[in-house]
């Protein structure tokens, strides 16, 4: 039972690897947001990352020209690093979420037991 | 960016941002700064809410610091550098020996490729000093520029070219192509480490 629960747990870590990237364009789509912002929005949707792990993630994104940033200070606590998603982040998430539909779309044909 | 200093963290956060702007280093300063102040962003207002526990979330600094500093350099390489810059790239966060081997065979591969190169070159312009020389019980392959042996006779005339270029080209190719690859897969797992 002991190993089954790890086996769900690794699987699911890997999962969340592979769609984080998608969830944080989506999430972004939405709405411009900072990197806590992102952590917490994650963690609610059940997604949850380790906290650090955000920024290396968003600077990539950032170096491969999917995001924006700036830096805001509403003069209440602190400045924050604002991400937003730039027209070719915007393109990168529609294709990805293409890619994610028929993938559980497929999926769930054979989960269902449907042809 | 905006001033960071009015929000007061814990010693403890203060001296995880030092270390982590310290392992940080190979980064340009601009970008450093920019980092560390992100997160010094994030702890502050992680603070403000009262959590305790503000690096629950990261590695240790050093660890956390390699996951930027590597991942742009192997990035960087493998988008425009060359075969060297990658495996500089790569050999910049090798912690195991066996990765110093395998990029150094490689490298020792992609050298004797240029060098078959460069002698497929030399050969029209110094026909008598490059080719498969034998002489007594003397033989020499490549280039004979400084000492020389007696009675010496090149074998392979003008089809020293083709052999050349015909040991240099798959010499340089394999040895690129499977540096790119260990990049690429470094990367690949780098990417997948950082995210917990």
């Amino acid at each position: 039972m002991h190993d089954i629960e790890q086996l769900a747990d690794a699987w699911r870590s890997q999962l969340r690897k592979g769609t984080l990237e998608l969830a944080v364009l989506l999430l972004l789509g939405r709405a411009p947001r900072y990197g806590l912002q992102l952590v917490d929005d994650l963690n609610v949707a059940g997604l949850g990352v380790a906290e650090g792990s955000i920024y290396p993630l968003l600077s990539r994104l950032r170096t491969e020209g999917k995001v924006e940033t700036e830096w805001v200070d509403r003069g209440v606590g602190h400045a924050h690093k604002v991400y937003r998603l730039s027209a070719h982040g915007e393109a990168c998430c529609a294709a990805m979420q293409a890619v994610w539909r028929d993938f559980s779309r497929g999926f769930e044909r054979i989960a269902g037991g449907k042809r | 960016m905006s001033d960071q200093s009015a929000v007061r963290l814990p010693v403890e956060a203060e001296r995880f941002l030092g270390r982590l702007e310290q392992a940080l280093g190979p980064l340009a300063p601009g970008e450093r700064q920019e980092i560390v102040d992100e997160i010094r962003s994030h702890l502050s207002e992680r603070a403000a809410q009262g959590a305790t526990e503000l690096l629950a979330g990261f590695d240790d600094p050093e660890a956390y610091a390699a996951t930027f500093v590597q991942e742009r350099a192997l990035a960087g390489a493998l988008a425009g550098g060359g075969t060297w810059a990658v495996g500089r790239a790569l050999l910049s966060g090798a912690r195991r020996i066996g990765w110093w081997y395998l990029v150094l065979v490689l490298g020792v591969l992609h050298l004797y490729g240029a060098v078959f190169l460069l002698l497929a070159v030399l050969k029209p312009i110094f026909p008598a000093k490059v080719g498969l020389f034998v002489g007594g019980s003397h033989v020499a392959f490549g280039a004979i520029f400084g000492e020389d042996f007696p009675g010496r006779a090149e074998l392979l005339g003008w089809w020293a070219i083709p052999l050349f270029v015909a040991l240099g080209v798959p010499m340089l190719w394999s040895a690129n192509w499977t540096l790119r690859a260990l990049g690429r897969w470094r990367l690949a797992r780098l990417r997948a480490a950082g995210l917990h």
